[in-house]
């Protein structure tokens, strides 16, 4: 079948080219497949000049500036499936991208969705319900614990079993090589020989953070069962074949009265009750019997509010057509919890914004709480709070926030909005994903510090001021730190006559902003300090910038870095912002690229001294952090930038937007922490649905 | 008896109706927008014959690599088809007669704006200006060739990179400058297309994981119709929940709904794929390294006819890589720096060191898609690809004269093996508006500088 000639000739293939085509029939043919497809997306149809049909009107266009639902990001998607069915497994690079928008994940308007997440979401669905259903109904595995490092001499008191004597100055270490991630529980024998004054702690400890602990008492010859649940992270370290390294070390034992301990077995992963899938037989309570079962409280808890009678029919119905399709009936379960993990009520935060303006509900407030301070699912007591109605008093709200930020899931908002905020998020490791597990983690040290300032409910001030902070031996000898330190973890240290004072003395940010040990970048420290600190980020170089850079690489060599930098002043399109920027940056070239201290550079002595309109004059950083300790611009910013996390959208309104009232600060210093945290989620802007704000 | 082969919808596939589909070519009965009210001039219809050269589709792939070149090692003296070969482009010697050299295009969207590189890569495939409030103004080119050549493959389009987005906001220029950065496709203003910088990532997205096999026959179809329900039911809640949501949040649930709609589509087109010749990649933290296997995947991905788009980005704006494995272990300059080599011999050496490697790869990649049979003629021949930057010399940061390289004949619809530079700041679009012309879609505009082909190109 042969198109006729006329048609050859319009085409624009080549006329040496012969070939049949498919003629009348198969046309038809073709157009009849077309109409069965369903209509892909029309793209942007302004840019082409086929013009498309106005049929629709055009959508509201979006921008980051805009109240729109939000997406889980990253990490509130790891973080949901660990805690719906203790997933650990999940790998960040298998979620979509995050896309940043005014520093934050998790901005609405800056979170667009493309195919290819699609994509990824379904896999990673699939990959979570099949290693949940797994676990339905197994005890955890056994598995043996292997101890590696020093161990003491083994004592008497238990018969055989090769018993360890251990006290406070010894440290017993383990590889941990358990089936699945997850929680652990280390089953010991521990006993003390002697009557002791008190209890004896057994801390264990993973890459220098705690992980769990346990108090014993029990005294020889008791048999001394002792759990020691841990706690660990297993997505942030590097596990090696034998799993993750576990450190374990006593309080409160001495070579005099040891502490004697045996190590059982270890078990994992120990789930919660509400985090395993109902087991249930079919064959006893049918097939919808069971599938109900299955799908109610986990649905619930996944959609994170109430199930209405036609959502349940509907799940159930796809499990039943499944099984009649000829599934077996583990399958048509799992695809039914795929259905809800790829549902938009478990990716998006979606709210009830047809309404029109209003207040959130409760299950939408503890839903927002519950990614503010976890960057999770509510818990079972949050979503009691909501199920009652109790949550919507404010006082409730406060208490369910400080409850919250003590518990150790308050790391996600470090991580989330204080790692992003700061930036220290990036501290860790070098961008081609190379870990290194013998390098320093600066980002532990600001999580920790930023985790404390919350927790003690100090002043804002006290983010630049503190004279504290938490090392372990690595950091030290950045630091130059002479105080005693255990061989591996975090303790809080005083600063004492150390030149550190505040974040902006820890190598995290010092390391951020540099290229090199020894190439620091004072124009984007400056920039740090004004976009993070004072919310007063300058506007972007003007077109010739990128011509002088050139200048600066051939300025290098005997001159320092300030006296490099003092170009920027030479031209005039360059200096009104930098007078501003790069006099901030000086202060910290005493810091070098890993965050040590130094007098001296390029064998030229180091010159901090600087001044900034609108700040002051400074000799050093410690007078600079001094001087932003007690600007008000700070407290402001701190609040906007959290209100900005908060509510999922950028450029608020002072006033609109409700900043100045949250953060009416009380004394010196600024507000406190811990109480700015609860008078945000109290505020007008956090309660109005969707993150509209009280416009 | 000519044998032939036909792609069915979706719903004919899950009754059973399906047609066994071979591999690597897959006839693609192909008719541009179908319910598109303004249908593009070509309509190809593929067969394949035994002793009849059939027309395949033509592929694009635009590559994109930063920071430069050094510019009188790119820019040819003269003109013609017999210019005389520049260092850099003599790593491609062997393949002259395969592509085309354009000077003097240019990409005048952001002169008004500073920050070079952070919009330079931005803009390079839309030609749209950007500003502070919104992420990009429009469709990057390749985009707009998916949304009509992607309907007869797996996959609309393949959008590559060798490093992941920045995670951490440090000195990205306001509110959007990382999303600026990193991205070169665009499905739209807000909307960067995510890009894969993962080889086995990729490698699973084109064979295997959700849109893939895993099992033989029955089971595997039993899967697909599986994974279909759970779609189905997405779609249906997804449509329960819209009817609570204001005018914002139905942006976003539609732009879920029109990509589940996407991804039900490709499943129910996969066909259960022997994988005897296909090995998986490795991957590796040198990034020279995953810049070629990422240039092996397109290859694969075009012969395989999983997509027939492909872009590839290699690092981002302001990549200050130290490139260890070319400039040595101890070298501590990065590419960024070294690009702006001034009047420094030896930083503009270690500067030709990276970008003559980069052509080079270029040219193994030439090597392979001409190696590959396609209908007849070469998987090359059938295509179009752009190499280009976003600078032509790291010592002047205009988007004006853009080092640009166009390979392959695109079934025969393009003149190869010249160079021609362009006077009068002739826009790059136009240069888009030709491919896209090459492969059969008829557009006589592109984002704000756009105005027509470019008569040289196009035979």
């Amino acid at each position: 079948m042969i198109l006729a000639p006329s048609a050859m000739a319009h085409s624009p293939f080549h006329a040496s080219t012969r070939r049949h085509l498919l003629g009348a029939l198969c046309g038809a043919l073709v157009f009849s497949a077309c109409a069965a497809l369903p209509e892909l997306p029309r793209r942007d149809a302004a840019v082409v000049d086929a013009s498309a049909d106005a049929s629709t009107e055009p959508p509201p266009e979006i921008t980051g500036a805009s109240p729109v639902m939000r997406r889980l990001s990253r990490a509130d998607y790891l973080n949901s499936v660990r805690d719906l069915v203790g997933d650990f497994a999940v790998e960040a690079r298998e979620l979509p991208f995050d896309q940043l928008g005014y520093l934050f994940p998790n901005i609405g308007g800056t979170q667009s969705l493309e195919r290819f997440d699609l994509e990824r979401y379904l896999a990673v669905a699939e990959e979570v319900v099949a290693r949940a259903w797994s676990r339905r109904a197994e005890t955890p595995a056994v598995v043996p614990v292997v101890e590696t490092g020093a161990a003491p001499s083994p004592a008497t008191g238990f018969a055989g079993n090769g018993a360890l004597r251990l006290d406070d100055a010894t440290e017993l270490a383990l590889h941990v090589p358990a089936p699945q991630p997850g929680d652990v529980a280390l089953h010991l024998r521990a006993h003390l020989p002697t009557a002791p004054a008190g209890a004896v702690r057994v801390e264990a400890r993973h890459e220098g953070l705690l992980v769990g602990s346990v108090d014993v008492t029990s005294r020889y010859p008791d048999a001394g069962d002792a759990t020691l649940m841990l706690n660990l992270p297993w997505r942030s370290i590097a596990v090696t074949d034998a799993g993750p390294r576990v450190t374990l070390r006593t309080v409160g034992a001495t070579a005099a009265a040891p502490l004697l301990l045996a190590i059982d077995r270890a078990e994992g992963p120990v789930l919660a009750d509400e985090q395993r899938i109902a087991a249930c037989n079919p064959a006893s309570m049918g097939v919808d019997g069971c599938l109900r079962q299955i799908v109610v409280p986990f649905a619930r808890r996944a959609w994170r509010r109430p199930l209405v009678d036609s959502d349940i029919d509907a799940l159930v119905a796809l499990g039943r057509d499944r099984v009649a399709a000829g599934d077996a009936f583990d399958d048509a379960a799992q695809a039914m919890l795929t259905a809800v993990l790829l549902s938009p009520r478990f990716l998006f935060r979606a709210e009830h914004t047809a309404e029109g303006p209003g207040d959130r509900d409760a299950h939408e407030l503890a839903t927002e709480l519950s990614y503010l301070l976890w960057a999770s699912m509510p818990d079972d007591v949050l979503r009691d709070a909501a199920d009652s109605g109790r949550l919507l008093d404010p006082g409730e709200v406060g208490r369910q926030v400080r409850r919250m930020v003590a518990d150790p899931r308050f790391d996600g908002f470090i991580r989330s909005f204080a790692g992003q905020w700061l930036s220290f998020n990036g501290a860790a490791q070098d961008p081609v994903n190379v870990v290194d597990p013998t390098a320093p983690r600066p980002d532990n040290e600001t999580a920790l510090f930023m985790t404390a300032l919350f927790r003690d409910n100090v002043p804002v001030s006290e983010l630049l001021d503190a004279d504290w902070t938490y090392l372990d031996a690595r950091l030290a000898r950045i630091y130059g730190y002479a105080g005693a330190l255990p061989n591996e973890g975090f303790v809080r240290v005083q600063l004492g006559s150390l030149p550190r004072r505040g974040v902006l003395t820890q190598p995290s940010f010092l390391s951020l902003t540099s290229l090199m040990t020894q190439v620091t970048q004072p124009t984007v420290r400056g920039y740090y300090v004004l976009s993070r600190l004072l919310c007063d980020e300058p506007g972007p170089p003007p077109m010739a910038f990128d011509n002088f850079l050139t200048e600066f690489n051939n300025m290098e060599g005997t001159r320092s870095m300030r006296q490099v930098m003092e170009a920027h002043r030479a031209h005039s399109e360059c200096s009104g912002c930098h007078v501003e920027m790069d006099p901030l940056g000086f202060a910290f070239e005493n810091y070098d690229g890993l965050g040590a201290y130094r007098t001296v550079n390029r064998g030229l002595a180091i010159d901090a001294a600087a001044t900034v309109p609108g700040l002051g004059t400074y000799n050093n950083a410690l007078e600079l952090v001094s001087i932003l300790a007690r600007d008000a611009r700070v407290p402001a910013c701190v609040t906007r930038h959290l209100m900005t996390f908060a509510l999922g959208r950028g450029e608020l309104n002072a006033t609109r937007d409700g900043l100045d009232a949250i953060a009416a600060g009380a004394g010196a210093g600024g507000p406190r922490l811990l109480d700015l945290l609860v008078a945000a989620t109290q505020s007008p802007a956090f309660r109005a649905r969707g993150g509209r704000g009280t416009n | 008896m000519h044998h032939l082969r036909r792609k069915l919808s979706r719903r004919a596939l899950l009754r059973g109706a399906g047609a066994a589909l071979g591999l690597p070519l897959l006839d693609a009965m192909f008719q541009a927008g179908c319910s598109d009210p303004t249908p593009t001039e070509t309509r190809r219809v593929v067969e394949r014959g035994t002793g009849w050269p059939s027309v395949r589709p033509t592929r694009l792939v635009y590559i994109v690599v930063p920071n430069g070149f050094v510019g009188e090692q790119w820019t040819p003296p003269d003109e013609g088809p017999a210019y005389t070969l520049t260092p850099h482009l003599q790593n491609l010697a062997a393949h002259r007669a395969d592509f085309t050299v354009l000077s003097g295009l240019s990409n005048l969207v952001i002169d008004a704006l500073g920050a070079y590189h952070t919009r330079a890569l931005a803009t390079l495939l839309t030609c749209t200006a950007v500003d502070r409030q919104r992420v990009s103004g429009g469709v990057s080119i390749d985009q707009v060739a998916a949304s009509y050549l992607g309907r007869a493959t797996a996959l609309p389009s393949l959008e590559l990179g060798t490093t992941p987005p920045h995670a951490v906001a440090l000195s990205c220029d306001g509110a959007w400058g990382c999303l600026w950065a990193d991205n070169i496709a665009w499905a739209g203003p807000q909307r960067p297309m995510p890009k894969d910088a993962d080889p086995r990532s990729v490698f699973n997205r084109l064979f295997g994981g959700a849109l893939g096999v895993h099992e033989a026959g029955a089971a595997w179809q039993l899967r697909q119709t599986r994974r279909q329900s759970v779609i189905d039911f997405a779609l249906s809640d997804a449509n329960r929940l819209r009817t609570s949501l204001g005018a914002n949040d139905r942006v976003r649930l539609d732009q879920y709904l029109s990509h589940v709609r996407e991804v039900e589509i490709a499943i129910g087109r996969q066909q259960q794929l022997p994988l005897t010749d296909v090995m998986a990649p490795t991957d590796s933290v040198d990034l020279t390294a995953r810049f070629e296997t990422m240039l092996d995947l397109t290859a694969l991905a075009l012969q395989t006819d999983r997509t027939q788009v492909v872009s590839l980005a290699h690092g981002f704006s302001f990549f200050n890589y130290t490139y260890p494995t070319l400039l040595g272990a101890a070298n501590q300059d990065g590419h960024h720096k070294l690009s702006h080599y001034s009047g420094d011999p030896g930083s503009r050496d270690l500067h030709a060191t990276v970008c003559n490697w980069e052509l080079a790869a270029f040219g193994r990649f030439l090597a392979r898609m001409k190696s590959i049979d396609d209908g007849g003629a070469t998987l090359l021949d059938n295509s179009l690809v752009v190499f280009m930057s976003e600078l032509l010399d790291g010592n002047r940061h205009i988007s004006e004269d853009l080092p640009v390289l166009v390979a392959g004949r695109a079934g025969g619809r393009v003149h190869t093996g010249f160079h021609k530079r362009y006077e009068r700041r002739e826009p790059i679009a136009n240069l888009y508006i030709s491919m896209l012309r090459a492969a059969g879609v008829v557009v006589n505009g592109f984002g704000h500088t756009g105005t027509g082909a470019l008569s040289e190109i196009l035979v």
